[in-house]
């Protein structure tokens, strides 16, 4: 029986050992602990995505700005219209009257303060802009919108804020349901779980978490989303030291920046600054209460309360989100009602991969300069130069142009476009189009296709003729058959779209007409190379070997490099290299990288103001004269038709007024289309030109071209009283004949 | 949710090991007390500090590839330098290359704006005419006032945004021009008064004006024929 009692003794002295080991073990894993929980919350730094910004509107006197313009910019940047405006983001807008409060930024030249202007609108023209009584304003800059991120492998994405940048009523409406008692606890509390253990027992299921804020904090932040029972155990003690090491409010911040509160596609949305703009596309501080109450109600399940796709979920959780604040004392109980009997009225603007042509330009110009990791981590902010209207109107005219053309040719499967849209006199990319659907899918049609260019190499030919001072524009040029023995021994005998010959033609009946022969013949006698030389200085890339061929265009360039050429034409032979970047700042609005304005004579401007004109007569009653049923006679439209082999591609590239577009569409696979330049890309490029501000600034004639009336069929220039037509002539002239050259 | 679940499991460790558990909580007071002491100022994740000074690799090599991706396309002021204090705002970031001051006076062309030169040919130059919008003239203004305080990079942007504005503005590129050739830029300054000269068709003063810059860009190239020509173009619109 001793031997029972003996049995049953307790070993003291294996238990003590042990609790000491446990004990030992236990403060090693504490020490281990407080480190991690100090050194990750000190030394950690968000990756911030790079932001990429459009151009920012800006409203003076004298503006073009449509009010279809005006509502789409102030909707994109979440501008709300009230009837009496209070507070910044917010606009009223009635019979042309704009009442703004703008909001601020900081731009890199300064720092613009959000104020509240009157700006006046009529005939799509502001004529007035004011602002306080006895202060003259010239400028209002609105903020530019955000366009995409830079974003990498994990796609995790925030907009950093501070507990300064909070709106009334936030803090105490996410207290209220997650952490009641967060000012009180030490990370931990206790009577949080008991109220929530309360809670979940009387209604049979979990509707209560227990955790504080510290607790999800420490979860999310140190913790990864793999949970395992040794992880949970490990929050309590963290967050307890967490909460020994730093001041609530530091905490709360953080807290604030990493919950997780929706997933759009591959992007996380992290924190309430990013949430608010995703949700609302507002800045947080600008959110009303029940619009607090559906992010704070968020937190509890992002995808299962997810608003955009379950809204009637989650206006129940925001509506019991508002329900708590009540029951709390924190608003009335008419409060209460108000709010809830609000809309959720959630953002349609995507700030995320809207415009995924021009952002992959974007990408591939900053790659050249930053590296990968520093553009999805830094948070950098690069300021571009889309215009987000322009860029708006060129997809739509896309795509509904292509749509016409399926229904006027059948399906066409294989059809491909792409449209490149840029500012006169500048250079800046207004608006990329990468496919016929106006997004993009992998291959960029407008950066990364190069098609043969047919007759858009025809000006390039009349500006070498005209340059030389041998041409001008009435010089007879013979249209008759060609033969041109080629190096292999074969015979080339260019034709002309209309299987006619045209005898001798007067230069710019060539070019309007868009005569194969007539142009062969005098790009032959200037010469190929003199021709492919003028090419290149107007800013295309490429060199090629100096065939005959190529003067019909047998020379492959992309979208975006023919309109590189015809920016240096539109903008009177001046070459502005293609720029989509102004400015990358760091998150503290410092300078990095500036990009200015660059500008090199490329061509000579008596030649090109000669050349404008005979692109403005292929607009008036060329190739190009279809674009007049989109837009009014008034404007001037200057551009060239260009249709490749087997009508393989279609282009159409011009400018009118400050913009110049160059648009193509083709088959995937290089086949026949039933396309020619006027009947596809023409069509397009002019739909677009309709809604796009048109800018007239002028025709600033050089001192040494004047205007004369002339008979093209005599090629003489003739009295100002008879029929004629008036052509601009340099220093070379036709002769003069009275008669009216009969 | 899920939270529930750990707190009430932690709880249930409380009531059994009681004496564990306060010895825990000891321990987490006695290295939170520590640690306040030891790690002197306690700095957290501040949401402010977004320092860039972490970046590990960007060197400013890097940087100024930025803008020698194309040589056209080459910015003027340009150091991306990531390694850089914080504090170091646009305004420090140009201010080389100037060799020597040359037509200062362009930018105030109220009071009579006359290129610097060395060979006595001040001609004064009627000064420029009101530009077309008041809002460009408001700008140049602001352009001014940068460039007077020393700021050529916001000067800059400011010309560069009114020549978005009214991009057939003459005055802007005058204004241009004299400010990248005061910069020692005169290759740039002199194509800037060429596309100038592109949209002031015949109008004397601008056209004075821009072919004394171009003459004041040759000299200081060395080009001295060139400076003759371009004096002699600018003494036919006087």
């Amino acid at each position: 029986m001793a031997t029972k009692g003996a049995k049953f003794r307790l070993p003291w002295r294996f238990i003590w050992q042990l609790m000491t080991v446990m004990l030992v073990c236990g403060l090693a894993l504490l020490v281990y602990l407080d480190a991690q929980v100090r050194e990750r919350f000190d030394g950690h730094r968000w990756s911030l995505p790079a932001k990429v910004f459009a151009r920012p509107l800006e409203l003076y006197v004298g503006k073009q700005l449509a009010a279809d313009q005006l509502q789409f910019e102030l909707q994109q940047l979440g501008y709300r219209a009230v009837q009496q405006v209070r507070q910044p983001g917010q606009y009223r807008w009635q019979a042309g009257e704009l009442d703004i409060y703008s909001r601020g930024f900081h731009f890199v030249d300064a720092s613009e303060q959000a104020v509240r202007r009157q700006v006046q609108v009529k005939n799509n023209r502001v004529l007035g802009l004011r602002g306080e009584p006895g202060q003259a304003v010239h400028l209002l800059r609105l903020e530019p919108q955000l366009i995409g991120g830079i974003y990498p492998s994990h796609n995790e994405d925030r907009e950093l804020i501070q507990l300064a940048d909070l709106p009334n009523g936030f803090l105490e409406t996410l207290l209220a349901v997650e952490d009641r008692a967060y000012y009180e606890h030490l990370g931990v509390s206790p009577t949080g779980i008991a109220r929530a253990m309360v809670a979940n027992i009387k209604a049979g299921r979990v509707v209560q978490g227990g955790s504080t804020l510290t607790q999800q904090l420490v979860k999310n932040f140190y913790l990864n989303a793999n949970q395992t029972l040794w992880r949970k155990a490990l929050e309590a003690p963290m967050a307890l030291l967490l909460n020994s090491h730093y001041e609530k409010d530091e905490i709360l911040e953080v807290y604030l920046n990493e919950v997780f509160l929706g997933q759009q596609g591959k992007r996380a949305i992290h924190g309430f600054g990013l949430a608010s703009w995703y949700y609302f596309g507002q800045p947080i501080g600008e959110l009303q209460l029940h619009q607090i109450a559906l992010l704070v109600g968020l937190v509890k399940g992002p995808s299962y309360y997810n608003p955009k796709r379950f809204p009637q979920r989650a206006k129940q959780r925001r509506d019991l989100v508002l329900a708590v604040l009540a029951e709390q004392g924190l608003i009335s109980a008419q409060q209460k009602a108000i709010f809830q009997a609000k809309p959720l009225r959630l953002s349609k603007v995507s700030q995320f991969s809207r415009y995924p042509a021009y952002m992959d330009l974007v990408r591939k110009q900053l790659q050249n300069a930053y590296k990968a990791k520093d553009l999805s981590e830094q948070g950098l902010r690069i300021f571009t130069t889309i215009d987000p209207w322009a860029q708006q109107q060129a997809d739509q005219a896309m795509v509904a142009t292509v749509k016409k053309l399926q229904v006027r040719h059948g399906k066409q499967a294989k059809l491909q476009a792409a449209m490149v849209v840029s500012q006169r006199d500048n250079g800046e990319v207004l608006a990329v189009v990468g496919d016929s659907n106006g997004g993009y899918a992998g291959h960029n049609w407008a950066l990364d296709e190069s098609r043969q260019v047919g007759s858009l190499i025809k000006p390039v030919i009349h500006l070498s003729a005209l340059t030389s001072g041998r041409y001008h524009l009435l010089s007879p040029i013979d249209d008759s058959p060609l033969s041109l023995p080629q190096a292999d021994g074969s015979v080339w005998q260019p034709a002309n779209y209309d299987k006619q010959h045209h005898g001798m033609v007067p230069m710019y009946e060539a070019l309007v007409k868009s005569y194969n022969v007539a142009n062969v013949r005098l790009g032959m006698n200037l010469g190929v190379e003199q021709v492919l030389g003028q090419l290149s200085d107007l800013g295309a890339k490429q060199h090629w070997t100096a065939l005959p061929s190529r003067l019909l265009g047998a020379l492959e360039m992309s979208p975006m490099h023919v309109n590189q050429v015809y920016q240096t034409i539109a903008s009177n032979g001046f070459y502005n290299p293609l720029t989509v970047i102004r400015d990358v700042t760091d998150p503290l609005g410092n300078l990095l990288s500036h990009y200015p304005y660059q500008v090199r004579q490329a061509a000579d401007p008596q030649a090109t103001y000669l050349l404008q004109h005979e692109l403005a007569l292929v607009g008036r009653q060329g190739t190009g004269r279809s674009a007049y049923r989109y837009l009014p006679t008034s404007q001037q439209v200057a551009g060239k038709t260009g249709t490749t082999n087997d009508q393989r591609d279609s282009w159409f590239a011009g400018f009118s007024g400050r913009h110049v577009a160059t648009v193509w569409m083709g088959n995937e696979d290089a086949s026949a289309t039933p396309l020619t330049g006027a009947s596809g890309a023409l069509q397009a490029w002019a739909a677009l030109m309709a809604n796009l501000p048109y800018e007239d600034d002028g025709d600033q004639q050089p001192a040494e071209v004047d205007f004369f009336r002339t008979d093209p069929a005599s090629g003489f220039i003739i009295d100002a009283h008879c029929d004629g037509l008036v052509l601009p002539f340099a220093k070379l002239r036709p002769q003069a004949q009275s008669n009216c050259g009969r | 949710m899920q939270q529930s679940s750990t707190l009430t499991s932690s709880s249930s460790l409380c009531w059994k090991m009681p004496l564990a558990w306060q010895k825990l909580l000891a321990v987490c007071a006695l290295s939170g007390f520590l640690g306040a002491c030891a790690s002197g100022p306690v700095g957290g994740p501040v949401v402010q500090d977004l320092s860039l000074g972490k970046a590990p690799d960007t060197t400013s090599e890097d940087a100024a590839k930025a803008v020698q991706t194309e040589p056209q396309a080459s910015a003027i002021l340009v150091q991306p330098e990531m390694h850089g204090p914080l504090s170091s705002s646009a305004e420090e970031v140009p201010k080389e290359k100037i060799k020597e001051p040359l037509a200062e006076p362009l930018s105030q062309p109220q009071a009579s704006p006359q290129v610097q030169t060395k060979t006595p040919v001040a001609t004064p130059v009627a000064p420029l005419p009101e530009a077309h919008q008041q809002v460009v003239e408001s700008l140049l203004y602001e352009a001014d006032q940068a460039k007077a305080r020393g700021d050529t990079a916001v000067a800059i942007m400011k010309l560069q945004q009114a020549q978005r504005i009214a991009p057939r503005e003459p005055k802007v590129y005058a204004r241009l021009a004299a400010l990248y050739l005061a910069d020692g830029q005169a290759a740039k300054a002199e194509q800037l008064s060429r596309k100038g000269l592109t949209l002031v068709a015949d109008n004397a003063a601008y056209s004075h004006y821009f072919w004394r810059v171009i003459a004041a860009c040759r000299r200081f190239q060395g080009d001295t024929d060139g400076e003759a020509a371009a004096l002699s173009k600018a003494r036919q619109f006087q």
